[in-house]
């Protein structure tokens, strides 16, 4: 979180200038996202199951 | 050799104005090519109310869905735009740091009379002006559309129009001017930050709907004695489910269109894309984070609803829920904001429901407290950017998002509830009791949606 460039200023941007950008945030970011992702997949077929089986 | 180096010079001279005239030339078609992207939006809109409609009302939906772009693209032509330049610096109408606001600013370029008549019709010399109008234009009548859903099947024609531009040429610009717009106090002052207007069109669109609704109240049979709802599903969930995808293509545009191209006069920079505050950004961060917003919306949607109703809906609040930030934010974490706002979908439009509000589309909800969210969620993670380019740049923060995220939401419902009050009050806003059970289409419309029915296909040829 934050600006990812010391100085607030747009000035100094060259690059990725993403939220989290240069820290260790989008690698966590994108396994939460993956974990969701796959957690849902679990849930949703456990609904449909439930819902065969009736 | 002095002549060689003339030569030389003449030749770069003329290189460096032909290449001006391709990126004059690419500007304009870029965001001519915008508008009738954004048109889009109003042929999913009409499908979307359409198809929520029940079949006695299916064409009076559709008349009304149309009027309101016929309206209030004039209206914005008449006045709106004027409003967009006048305002950003607040009521006092003075000119903001960037100089490009202020009474007198607007007066010289927005109206349709006097000097400033020029920039407001056809000028081989000006090829931005109505470009940039346009799609403003369609902004204003994609902000009406946002609403028109929800009002769907009890709400007389000429009132409808007359709140469509209200919203479309009044409210949402107010808004814009002071939040979408480099001298805009809430960005000056706030630090806010909208790129994709969560706010400033999605919020203040849908609290302007529930202003409205309070007024105009639920359709016959929507509610019981005992405040329980019914379902009133509408006649074709396929058109509405397409109308809505429909919409989604249009946002492409809206979106491309929030982007300020480099090299022009008008540009804030001459060699990087940037967005409305000046500060930097380029296509490439728009497709990411607007797909990874659809997904995530889907599949937040469908987890807690199997509706594909809501389902799409879903894609629409997963892109209005990071489009405050489409120019910043990660992938991934858009994504995750996403899937939030479809889970929220479903329990923020019964929590609606349970209040006694008809809201036949979902637009409060999906518009209104997604823009916000949207809006609020940014401000969290956003925290420390600068919100202009310039130096000593206000940042965004949490507080002026939240501040912005009000404001907003008020320059909706105010207008929203105060002129349906007064339309209600001259007998212009509900239509008659008999002509809603009959079917409005039977009322008003001199046409037949489907004269035929909605017939078995004809046997196939052997």
């Amino acid at each position: 979180m934050g600006f990812p460039y010391d100085k607030a200023d747009w000035s100094v941007v060259d690059g990725a200038m993403f939220m989290g950008a240069g820290s260790s945030m989008p690698f966590f970011y994108t396994i939460i996202a993956i974990i969701i992702c796959i957690v849902f997949l679990i849930y949703g077929q456990m609904i449909e199951n439930d819902k065969y089986n009736k | 050799m002095e002549e060689k180096i003339a030569e030389l010079t003449a030749k770069i001279a003329e290189l460096e104005a032909s290449s001006q005239v391709t990126n004059t030339m690419f500007a304009e078609t870029y965001y001519y090519l915008s508008i009738p992207l954004m048109v889009l939006i109003h042929a999913g809109f009409l499908a979307y109310e359409m198809g929520a409609t029940r079949v006695k009302n299916v064409l009076s939906s559709g008349v009304k869905n149309i009027l309101a772009f016929a309206f209030v693209i004039p209206a914005f032509y008449f006045f709106g735009w004027w409003v967009y330049w006048a305002f950003p610096t607040g009521i006092s109408l003075s000119m903001g740091p960037m100089e490009i606001s202020g009474k007198e600013y607007a007066d010289a370029i927005a109206w349709g009379w006097g000097e400033s008549a020029q920039y407001m019709g056809p000028n081989v010399a000006d090829n931005a002006s109505g470009v940039f109008w346009g799609a403003f234009a369609l902004f204003a009548a994609t902000t009406a559309s946002i609403m028109s859903g929800s009002l769907i099947e009890r709400i007389q024609t000429v009132g409808f129009v007359i709140l469509a531009v209200v919203l479309g040429a009044f409210a949402w610009v107010v808004a814009a001017a002071w939040g979408w717009h480099a001298d805009g106090w809430l960005v000056t002052q706030f630090g806010m930050h909208d790129f994709g207007a969560a706010g400033v069109v999605h919020a203040v669109a849908g609290f302007f709907a529930l202003g409205v609704l309070i007024n105009l109240g639920p359709r016959i049979g929507k509610f019981n004695a005992d405040g329980t709802a019914n379902d009133l599903s509408g006649h074709n969930m396929p058109f509405t489910a397409t109308g809505l995808m429909l919409i989604i293509v249009g946002f492409w545009g809206f979106l491309m269109a929030c982007m300020i191209l480099p090299g022009e006069g008008w540009s804030w920079s001459g060699s990087t894309g940037t967005t409305i505050y000046g500060t930097p950004m380029n296509l490439s961060a728009l497709s990411f984070n607007i797909l990874m917003g659809i997904a995530g919306g889907i599949i937040g949607a469908w987890l807690l609803n199997r509706d594909p109703f809501w389902m799409m809906s879903g894609a629409l609040a997963g892109i209005i829920s990071v489009a405050s930030g489409l120019d910043v934010y990660f992938p991934a974490l858009a994504f995750i904001v996403a899937i939030i706002a479809g889970l929220l979908l479903r329990p923020a439009a019964k929590m609606l429901e349970n209040f006694g509000i008809d809201d036949a589309v979902g637009a409060v909800t999906v518009h209104g407290t997604i823009g916000v969210y949207g809006m609020v969620v940014f401000g969290i993670f956003a925290s420390g950017f600068p919100a202009l380019f310039i130096e000593n740049a206000p940042t965004i923060s949490i507080l002026g998002q939240l501040v912005s995220a009000i404001v907003c939401s008020l320059c909706g419902f105010i207008p929203g509830y105060l002129l349906s009050l007064v339309l209600s009050s001259l007998g212009m806003l509900r239509t008659p009791e008999a002509a809603e059970i009959a079917g409005l289409d039977t009322t008003k419309v001199p046409a037949q949606a489907f004269p035929e029915g909605i017939p078995a296909s004809a046997q196939p040829a052997e």
